[in-house]
């Protein structure tokens, strides 16, 4: 693959959006606490990235930080988000407003069923996101409309385009929401667990869909998940996130043929056996502390298997194995003998 | 929905007929009786016996409900029991007083109400939004008589502005647009008065929902659009706040219509409240069931309108 060297650093030319030291902070009735830290990571063209974790991770987080959409008391406190070559947090909100949100990056979100405003017809909304920003007629809008709900794989969205969201299933919801975040043909697209809302078999179909605009349209995805099964199918590259930090960066067949740190052994051994067998499922014992209670050191250290005392005392640093980037102190090249 | 509406209709009649057996058998199960007004020393026990008598006050109450209700189903509101005069043609010119003071009100209280409420949602805990709700809880909690009296202290004594009471200019004798313009100069004070703490009541109730509402998802879906914060606000929050607000309404109309009863006497406003307290006293039967009858519409009127706003509003009930 090409590399450039640019001002920002190392960049592959293919790389449509670029998240480097991203900080989040929020306050909160106990004081402001950071909920992703130094989180950074870079979506190819045409590819998907999946960011996984269980919750509480901060996953939500660092899409919401990228749309710039954070709760009120939240605020990126440092980092880049570069799209395309353009740093957003450089651009003033209304720039944002006009030409980012809806034009070059989208989002689709969880729960279709209240992401989706009850009193206005699918055609509405899925037109407003061309006739606020492109000035384009409201005839040739809604024509658009009725094509990309085609593409989405709705059948005679002559008819949908009139209806409301109450009379279209969740799976249709969904397929609604994808349409909105196509229509005008975006760079990138954020899907914050799309299908976690959705039965099984909906889920897929919305899944191949996913992947079918990927390949069609070179459309690169931005994919939150909890579910590793999820992840497999889907996505190209995989960033693990624990309690706010990413813990594990690569392409999905690496880290799944092998995962380095002890927080993604832990998930995929909590995976259910892709080939169908029922078994006991290995959990990681504990849950991902709140931004509150960091533990100090290894923030995983409390839960993790392969602890020592360096783990309680220092902070790892982030290491290059094989082809992932590792968070963990048992890749440190220097490693003193002291461990194991 | 127009068989939605007449269905509503017929549903009401019942309603209505059950309200006016309940007022007919409280006011009559009430001590009392008209002619106690008319009682003088030189009429003997007899003559006032008979004439209970020839009047059918002394029939039990259902005999008279049924007489009054088989005139009132014709159209006949019955005529006083002092002078004999029409309880229609009575009614027939306050009424519609009334209802120029009401539906001032009303409309003030949507067209200030509404935009407060949304303006403190949209600038909520900002000064702004401080000050109308410090505005919201004094309107809801001073007495009209009390905010009646102080607008005439204002406006009237101490600025000149608007007169203190009546609804023309006895003097004057304007017609045409004049008259009108009369009329509204009048109505003023009283409508303020009217519709405060109606006011306070929708802008308190708007902001709340509308504060809801732009907590709701499909708000974050809107700004993930790049929509600008107008149509944000507008198109997608102000509608969806709007739903509940059809309630209030509802409600509105007849919470008004009785409190223009207070209003009306304290403006010295012609209207039904003077007739109806008046006619409560002198135990005016025919008009009390009269002004109940009204009453008992108004509220049965209100409750469907905001059914109906409901349907036109919210396409999940619509269908
Ligand atoms: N507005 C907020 N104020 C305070 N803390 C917040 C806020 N939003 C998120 N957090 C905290 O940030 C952390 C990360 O949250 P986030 O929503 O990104 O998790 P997630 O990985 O998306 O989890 P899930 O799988 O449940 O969606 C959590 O500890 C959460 O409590
Ligand atoms: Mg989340």
């Amino acid at each position: 693959m090409p590399l450039t060297r640019n001002s920002k650093g190392v960049t592959t030319v293919s790389e449509i959006l670029r998240v480097s030291g991203l900080t989040v902070e929020f306050s909160t009735e106990d004081g402001t606490f950071s909920a992703i830290e130094d989180v950074g990571f870079g979506l190819e063209q045409g590819k998907t990235l999946a960011i996984v974790g269980e919750s509480g991770s901060g996953k939500s987080v660092t899409s919401l930080a990228i749309m710039q959409l954070l709760a009120e008391n939240g605020r990126i406190t440092a980092g880049e988000i570069v799209l395309d070559g353009e740093n957003l947090l450089d651009l003033p909100p209304n720039d944002i407003q006009h030409r980012i949100l809806g034009q070059q990056i989208s989002m689709i979100f969880q729960e279709p069923m209240t992401a989706l405003n009850p009193i206005l017809t699918v055609g509405d909304q899925i037109t407003e996101v061309l006739l606020e920003h492109q000035g384009i007629a409201k005839k040739a809008a809604y024509e658009r409309a009725i094509e990309v709900l085609r593409e989405v794989g709705i059948p005679s969205p002559e008819k949908r385009i009139r209806q409301y969201p109450h009379e279209l299933s969740g799976g249709m919801r969904q397929r609604v929401m994808i349409a909105m975040g196509l229509v005008s043909e975006p760079k990138v697209m954020i899907a914050d667990e799309p299908t976690t809302a959705l039965d099984v078999t909906i889920e897929a179909q919305i899944l191949d869909l996913l992947d079918r605009l990927k390949r069609e349209f070179g459309t690169s995805i931005l994919f939150v998940t909890h579910d590793l099964n999820v992840v497999a199918d889907i996505a190209d590259d995989v960033i693990v996130m624990y309690a706010g930090q990413i813990v594990e960066r690569g392409s999905v067949l690496d880290v799944f043929e092998q995962p380095k740190h002890p927080y993604t052994q832990g998930l995929l051994g909590a995976m259910p056996s892709l080939t169908g067998v029922e078994g006991d499922l290995p959990t990681i014992p504990g849950v991902v502390p709140s931004i509150a209670n960091r533990p100090s050191g290894c923030r995983f250290h409390n839960r993790c298997p392969f602890a020592h005392p360096r783990c309680t005392a220092e902070a790892p640093a982030v290491y290059r194995v094989g082809g992932q980037d590792v968070r963990c102190h048992l890749f440190d090249p220097h490693r003193s003998e002291e461990s194991q | 929905m127009t068989r939605y509406v007449i269905k509503r209709l017929v549903q009401s009649i019942p309603v209505i007929f059950g309200i006016t057996v309940l007022s007919f058998a409280i006011m009559k199960l009430a001590p009392g009786d008209p002619l106690a007004n008319f009682v003088n020393p030189t009429i003997s026990m007899e003559d006032l016996e008979a004439s209970r008598s020839a009047l059918g006050l002394n029939d039990p109450w259902y005999v008279q409900y049924t007489r009054w209700l088989s005139e009132v189903v014709r159209g006949n509101l019955g005529y006083t029991y002092a002078g004999n005069h029409s309880i229609r043609m009575l009614i027939g010119q306050r009424l519609p007083n009334t209802i120029i003071l009401t539906l001032s009100a009303f409309i003030l209280s949507f067209a200030v109400g509404v935009p407060i409420g949304v303006m403190g949602a949209v600038r909520k805990n900002t000064r702004t939004d401080y000050g109308l709700t410090i505005f919201s809880l004094v309107g809801v909690s001073v007495p009209s008589f009390f905010f009646g009296l102080l607008m005439i202290y204002l406006f009237s004594i101490l600025l000149g502005i608007f007169p203190p009471g009546g609804m023309v200019n006895i003097r004057a004798r304007y017609v045409g647009f004049a008259r009108i313009m009369d009329i509204a100069h009048h109505l003023v004070l009283p409508a303020i008065v009217l519709s405060l703490s109606n006011i306070a009541t929708v802008s308190r109730f708007t902001r709340s929902n509308m504060v809801d509402v732009l907590k709701e998802d499909y708000i974050r879906t809107a700004r993930a659009k790049g929509l600008r914060n107008k149509a944000i606000v507008y198109k997608h929050a102000f509608r969806n706040a709007l739903i509940p607000v059809i309630t209030i309404f509802g409600l509105s109309i007849p919470f008004l219509f009785s409190g223009a009863y207070i209003t009306e006497s304290i403006f010295n406003w012609p209207g039904m409240g003077s007739l109806g307290i008046q006619a409560i006293q002198d135990r005016e039967y025919g008009i009390v069931m009269a002004l109940n009858l009204i009453t008992a519409t108004l509220v049965l009127m209100g409750n469907l309108t905001a059914d109906i706003l409901y349907a036109v509003a919210d396409p999940r009930i619509r269908h």
